[in-house]
């Protein structure tokens, strides 16, 4: 079981390695995502199944942002036609697929349940602790996240809108 | 059964987080520094969940979806600020292209390769003052 564990962590540093000595920043975020893909799963072989969720959606937000980007990149440097070129793609494929190898193999030889055992913390308990003691915390950490989306907005305002 | 050693989850999230500090001293671009500051907070986190994962407690995880939630309300901000196109008369001059063969580290040619070796240099020592402590 930790080599499911030691898998997904070492696709994590890989990835993160690569994505941050990209030339570009198209290069760099299929890296990315799959960086946070892996550290999902590490939280999910942890039994953190919160935090895993919410790094997943973090890491396909991530690839979904990049597909147009990387497609853009191929059109600009006019390498291939219109970006599709299998390259670009391989290693961020083989990395995913080596994520997914490891959680699958986990999935159907041992259960979830069988490798966290006691210390998973369930998405019931997480949740009553959010809504409990740190129910402040969760009100700031959402007008915080509030916060980034409105200052994103006014930033890429464009020039002539005076609202 | 606890399968996952403490130590090799917190070696981990360290080995992230130095990797994002020295991106983050080493590359010059401001679409880079977000993405290494977004690779910090996730180690952080990662840090909090391996934690909470030894001691059977939900708090762990808390705080992960908080420094978490942070690291997305950063990203967010800091990819508008490295996106938006500045007028003409502010924007700064060009720099020159960077030559050699590490020029992509160099990005903006106003890196140099004595920054990257202290970048490095300071992580591996960063690295060895968390590990002795810890």
């Amino acid at each position: 079981m930790p080599t499911a564990v030691d898998l997904a962590g070492l696709v994590a540093i890989v990835a993160t390695t690569l994505a941050v000595t990209r030339a570009r920043v198209a290069q760099a975020l299929p890296y990315l995502g799959i960086s946070l893909l892996a550290i999902a799963a590490v939280c999910l072989l942890l039994g953190a199944a919160v935090v895993a969720a919410c790094e997943a959606a973090a890491g396909a937000g991530l690839i979904a942002l990049a597909a147009p980007a990387v497609r853009r990149l191929g059109r600009e440097t006019g390498a291939g036609r219109e970006g599709r070129e299998p390259g670009r793609w391989l290693w961020p494929s083989l990395l995913a697929l080596t994520l997914f190898a490891a959680i699958g193999y986990v999935l159907t030889h041992e259960g979830l349940t069988a490798l966290a055992g006691s210390a998973a913390t369930g998405p019931r308990e997480v949740a009553l602790v959010l809504s409990g003691p740190y129910l402040a915390g969760t009100i700031l950490a959402v007008m915080l996240l509030l916060a980034g989306l409105l200052a994103a907005a006014r930033i890429l305002r464009p020039p002539g809108d005076a609202r | 059964m606890t399968a996952i050693p403490l130590a090799d989850g917190l070696l981990l999230a360290a080995t992230l987080f130095v990797i994002g500090m020295a991106a983050l001293m080493a590359r010059r671009s401001a679409p880079f520094l977000v993405i290494a500051a977004v690779v910090m907070l996730n180690a952080s986190g990662l840090a909090f969940v391996v934690a909470g994962a030894r001691w059977g407690q939900a708090d762990g995880q808390v705080m992960a979806l908080f420094v978490l939630l942070a690291a997305a309300a950063a990203a967010l901000a800091g990819s508008a600020l490295a996106r938006r196109r500045d007028s003409a008369e502010e924007r700064p001059p060009a720099p020159p292209p960077a030559r050699g063969r590490w020029r992509f580290l160099r990005d903006t040619g106003a890196g140099q390769v004595w920054q990257y070796a202290t970048a490095l240099a300071a992580g591996a020592v960063f690295f060895v003052v968390l590990v002795l402590w810890w």
